[in-house]
Parts: structure tokens; sequence; C-alpha cells
């Protein structure tokens, strides 16, 4: 059976629908990571690798400057889930 | 069971049978498959439900990006099954909501 | 003719601030260098911390605004995902036991509900503990809330009272004439005028300060962090090392302290604070360490190992301010129509309080404390 539902969901992980991550552009956040923040949107599992494309055509969509709609959200480590346990990982300096 | 077995370009390889076990029941697998196509080739499409609205979730990318095929697998929650192959005796419960730390232990 | 504030600094402080100044009908802007909540309020655990409060003043001040923080909800009729937690401060040696018994039979005479929990007891309130290196701890009630919202929360309502949020915005320096405060002009040159500036200005504040002659004591340690991905409730209370107190938060020890929470969603937050002195604003100063990477392993091995296998999502890192003495810059200085706001030690719980105090300055109101003891720490060279 086949269930259709009428919600489009934008961020799959955090189930924000396209309605919540429109609401936060009106409400003002033009960036990636201010959408994050308001909405939990590509806060999830997959880190907005699924989510963050739609989410900038939104903010394009919705007239949001460039400069802004089209800011990456910073990557920081670790890129890829990894285990607490290898975080083990001795010596100086940064990751 | 649905399998191709007849591929155009791909040539069949004859792979072993090993066993696993799907929220309880004993289903067969082919040896290195992941645990996503052994699923899809018994005909289980609902991998999990999400933790908000609870609406089954299965495959979606295919390829380790989105995290929507997760299930709880030898007590590991959050296991993606598109890139986890299959282990005989494997043991896979369908994830309902937020997985458990230590599910393992009470296999 | 309204007064006109100028708020700089967009973390909790400043939101909260202007949150309450423009809601008393003063005309607010608030000025944030980069988005409002960049600085340590976007990196915190959004913990409502009762316990960690220094005796006297801040402690009753903690204890008003642990009452409001509860209300804030109501207040804007939104979600903030706020709950009640237990807050877990933990003792690995005799050393910082006494130092909490200590501190509890203080903060007790204060009104605050302590309890003394050996390991046993311990077991009880946080069954996935790892207990083996614990000697004892001190448990507290408190809440928690998500960051993110509250900021959001303050700066939506705010503009609904004419708040102005002016983001990627800097202030390069604070205008003064004589001994009063004008304003402040920005980098763009651009000055802007008004009859109360508001530093809110968090690990910033001492620099910005230098220009003005003042002399602020606010220092600020590193802090790195990672979430996990969400599980089912596995922590029930906040967990932090005594040792943070003990030894983190002294002038140039050299200790690190972990932390860490569940929070509503079910990620877990697990921190750790650097070395003071080890830290650079520079872009490299917000990559996350080999050092720290290692130090939480040890400590997540150490207190929760069942916890090892647990996916890392995502890593950060803030600098986070604190003063020597513990106790706050906030209040008026030695430079007219200037208040400070920042050193806090907890942050989250003070939001709604400080707020209303700042609001009473700037109308004039008569001020239900005398925070001569926050202000007098920061003279004019
Ligand atoms: C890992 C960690 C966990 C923590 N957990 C908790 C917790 O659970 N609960 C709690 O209460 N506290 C917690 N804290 C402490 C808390 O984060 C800080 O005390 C709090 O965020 C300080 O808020 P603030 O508004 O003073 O400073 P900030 O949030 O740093 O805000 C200062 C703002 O001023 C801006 N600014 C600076 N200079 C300028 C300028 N020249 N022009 C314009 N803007 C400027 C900055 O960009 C910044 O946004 C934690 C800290 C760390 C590091
Ligand atoms: S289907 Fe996307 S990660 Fe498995």
């Amino acid at each position: 059976m086949l269930v259709m539902n009428s919600k489009e969901y934008i961020c799959r992980c955090e189930e924000v629908t396209k309605e919540e991550v429109l609401q936060a552009i009106r409400e003002g956040k033009q960036t990636l990571k201010s959408i994050k923040r308001a909405t939990r949107a590509g806060m999830g599992a997959c880190q907005g690798r699924t989510c963050s494309k739609l989410i900038t055509t939104l903010l394009l969509r919705e007239g949001v400057p460039e400069e802004e709609a089209l800011e990456l959200d910073k990557a920081r480590f670790p890129l890829v889930p990894i285990p607490v346990s290898s975080l083990e990982i001795g010596g100086e300096g940064d990751v | 069971m649905c399998r191709i077995i007849n591929h155009p370009i791909v040539e069949r390889e004859e792979r072993k049978n090993v066993t696993i076990y799907v929220d309880g029941k004993k289903l067969e697998a082919k040896e290195g498959e992941m645990i996503a196509a052994a699923l899809l080739a018994n005909n289980i499409h609902t991998f999990r439900y999400t933790k908000k609205q609870r609406e089954p979730r299965g495959i979606f990318c295919g390829i380790g990006q989105c995290n929507d095929c997760v299930m709880i697998v030898d007590g590991v929650p959050n296991t993606r099954t598109c890139v986890t192959p299959v282990r005989d005796g494997m043991v896979i419960t369908t994830q309902k909501g937020l997985g458990k730390i230590g599910d393992h232990n009470a296999l | 003719m309204s007064k006109k504030a100028i708020v700089v600094g967009g973390g909790y402080f400043g939101c909260s601030i202007a949150y309450y100044l423009a809601k008393n009908k003063i005309k607010t802007i608030l000025v944030e260098q980069n988005e409002v909540g960049s600085g340590s309020s976007g990196g915190n655990f959004g913990c409502v911390q009762v316990q960690d409060s220094e005796p006297g003043l801040s402690l009753e001040l903690t204890l008003e605004g642990y009452q409001r923080v509860q209300q804030l909800e109501k207040e804007f009729n939104l979600d903030l995902e706020y709950r009640e937690m237990g807050s877990l401060l933990i003792a690995e040696n005799e050393k910082d036991m006494s130092f909490l018994i200590e501190q509890a039979k203080i903060k007790q005479s204060w009104g605050l509900k302590i309890d003394l929990l050996d390991r046993n007891e311990l077991k009880r309130v946080e069954p996935n503990l790892s207990t083996d290196s614990i000697r004892g701890a001190s448990y507290c009630k408190q809440g928690h809330l998500n960051g993110f919202k509250l900021m959001n929360a303050f700066i939506g309502q705010g503009k609904r009272y004419g708040l102005e949020v002016w983001e990627r915005t800097k202030v390069k320096k604070v205008i003064a004439a004589g001994n009063t405060c004008k304003g402040v002009e920005l980098a763009s040159g651009e000055k802007l005028y008004g009859d109360y500036v508001i530093l809110a200005t968090g690990a910033w504040t001492k620099e910005l300060c230098k220009s003005l002659g003042l002399n602020v004591p606010i220092e600020y340690v590193k802090a790195e962090a990672f979430v996990t991905e969400q599980i089912q409730p596995f922590l029930i209370n906040y967990f932090s090392l005594a040792s943070f107190f003990t030894e983190a938060h002294g002038q140039d020890e050299t200790t690190t302290s972990f932390c860490c929470v569940q929070t509503k969603s079910g990620n877990l937050l697990l921190g750790e604070t650097s070395k003071p002195g080890l830290v650079s604003t520079e872009e490299s100063g917000t990559r996350n360490s080999r050092e720290h990477c290692l130090g939480i392993y040890q400590e997540v091995r150490k207190f929760f190992p069942s916890l090892l296998n647990l996916n890392i999502l995502r890593s950060w890192t803030t600098y986070s301010p604190y003063t020597v003495s513990h106790i706050p810059v906030f209040g008026e200085v030695e430079v007219q129509n200037l208040i400070l706001a920042a050193g806090f030690k907890s942050a989250v719980v003070l939001t709604p309080i400080v707020g209303e105090i700042v609001t009473d300055i700037v109308r004039g109101e008569r001020l239900k404390y005398d925070l001569s003891q926050f202000t007098q720490q920061s003279r004019l060279a």
C-alpha cells in the first residue's frame, strides 16, 4: 500500500517540512546555518547532505540575495559519522 | 524472493547463502550483499518508523548518504543498511523512532 | 521622547537585554558582528544551571532567574524544549569532594536544595554511569532548553515591540566624550548614538573596553564539543566535573574539564574546556584539537563506556568568557551611560533577570539589587 502524505519533507532526518522552512525564511532566516538553528533542518544524522541543496533552492526562490542563500554551513570534523572510540587519536595539532 | 536473475550487463555470480534474523524471522540472504538488498529481495520495504510522525521509511538514496534506511543491527541502532553487508546470523530489528544503546546486550 | 539604547552582542545576554528593553518601550538596536548566536551562546549546552552559581548576589539572581526561565514558554507561547532535569557535579578525589561539601553547605544556607551523593546513590540517579573513579557528587535540580530557540524567541518577540537587529555589523569602538558614553562606531565608519550603550560582548568585552581606558577582567577559555547521533534517553542528568571549578577556571592552571548532557531530541553533547591562555580568535583557532579528541574519548571511556560505539556527527569550538573572581562584570561602570553585561558563570538561567535589571537601569528605576560588587572590578586605568 502506498501511503500518500500531503507534507513535503525537506529534511528527512529531522522530519522538517517545506512549510516550516518557508516559515523560517519569512521570519528573516537567510542562511543554511540560521535555518538549521531555527528548524533543526540539517542537524540530523546526515548533517544536511540531503536537505541543504533543497533549502538553498528555497532561499533563492524566496528572493534571498545570493550572497546569503549560497553561503555554505561550515563543514566540520568528523565530516562522516565516526564512533566516539575513534577519537582516540593522540598527538598534537588540529583535526 | 525477488532478485534479478538475468542482467544485461552485470554478470551473475554465485554467492553462498547466509541466514539473517529480521524482527525474529529467519530469512535467507546472499553472502556479501548489503542488508537493504537482502531485505528488498525478501520483499521487506519498511525498515524503520520515523521518530516524530512514526511514518514508515525504507531505502531512499541507497548510497549511505541520507540515513533513511537505518535499523538496529546486532544491537547497534542507526545502522545504515544500504552500506552494511549481511553477516551469517545477523540480528536485524526494525527501528521505531530512536534506537537504544545496549539493545545488543538484551538480545 | 522615548530613550534609545544600543545593545552590542547577539548572545544570550544581548538577546535577552534587547528583548526586555524593547518590551519596555526603549527604542533598541541590537548590533551583532556575525549572526545572532555566533559566539559562546551558539556553542553551549543549554542548561539552566543553578548549582554552579557563586554564593551571594550571583546565587540570588540565579534563583530569581530560574523562576523566570520556567515561565518563558508561557510568556512567549513558544516551545523552547524546556524541561527539568538534575545536575551532577562529580568529585573524583578528596580535594574536589571537600569543595563540593563546603559549597553545598554555603548554598544550602542560601536556600538552594543540594544533595550530596555517595557512589551508590549516584548509581541510582544516573544508572548508566560507571562510578569506579568517582568519589561522590552533589546533586541539584536544574532546567534544560534549546538555546537557539531561546535566542530566536527573544529576538522574534523583541521585533514585535520594535526591536531592530543588525547582524553582520561589527562595532569598532565605543564613542565617549570625557567620561560619558555617546554611542558606537561601526566597522563601516557609521556612528550610532544612543542614551545607553550595553556591551553584552562576552569574551570580546575586555578588548572593546580597552579604548575607553577601562580595564575589564574578563578572560576566556576555549571549549571544544561534539554532538552524537540521537538515541533513546540514556543520560538523565547534566553531568559535569567539580574540577571545572577547582582547577580549570583558576588563573593559570592547565586542567581540562569534561561535561555532557542529552538533549530533548536525543543527541548527546560532549564537551571539554581547555587551558586559558591557549586561545586565538583566528580562523585556525576554531578547529578542534587532537588533544581534546583524546581527552573526551578518555572521559567517555571512564564514565560512560557504553557510549563508545555511538557516532559523532559534528564538532565545534567556542570561547567561553569567565572572570577569575567567578563573579560577573555587570552594571554601570565608571564610564557614564555604559552598561557591561558579561563574564557570567551560568548564562541561560540569568537571561531574564539580567534583561530586567538592564531595563531598570536604562529607565532610571531604583534597582532592587546593589550591583557594585559586580562593577567595582572594572576600573578606569
Ligand atoms: C561547551 C560549553 C558549554 C556551556 N554550557 C552552558 C550551559 O549549559 N548553560 C549555560 O548557562 N552556560 C553554558 N556555557 C556558558 C555560556 O555559553 C556562556 O556563558 C554564554 O554563552 C555567554 O553569553 P554572552 O551573551 O555573554 O556571550 P556570547 O554568546 O559570546 O555573545 C557575545 C556576542 O558578541 C558579539 N560581539 C563581540 N564583539 C562584537 C563587536 N565588536 N561588534 C558586534 N558584536 C560583537 C559576538 O559575535 C557574540 O555573538 C557553556 C559554555 C561552553 C563553552
Ligand atoms: S538509503 Fe540513504 S543511507 Fe541508506
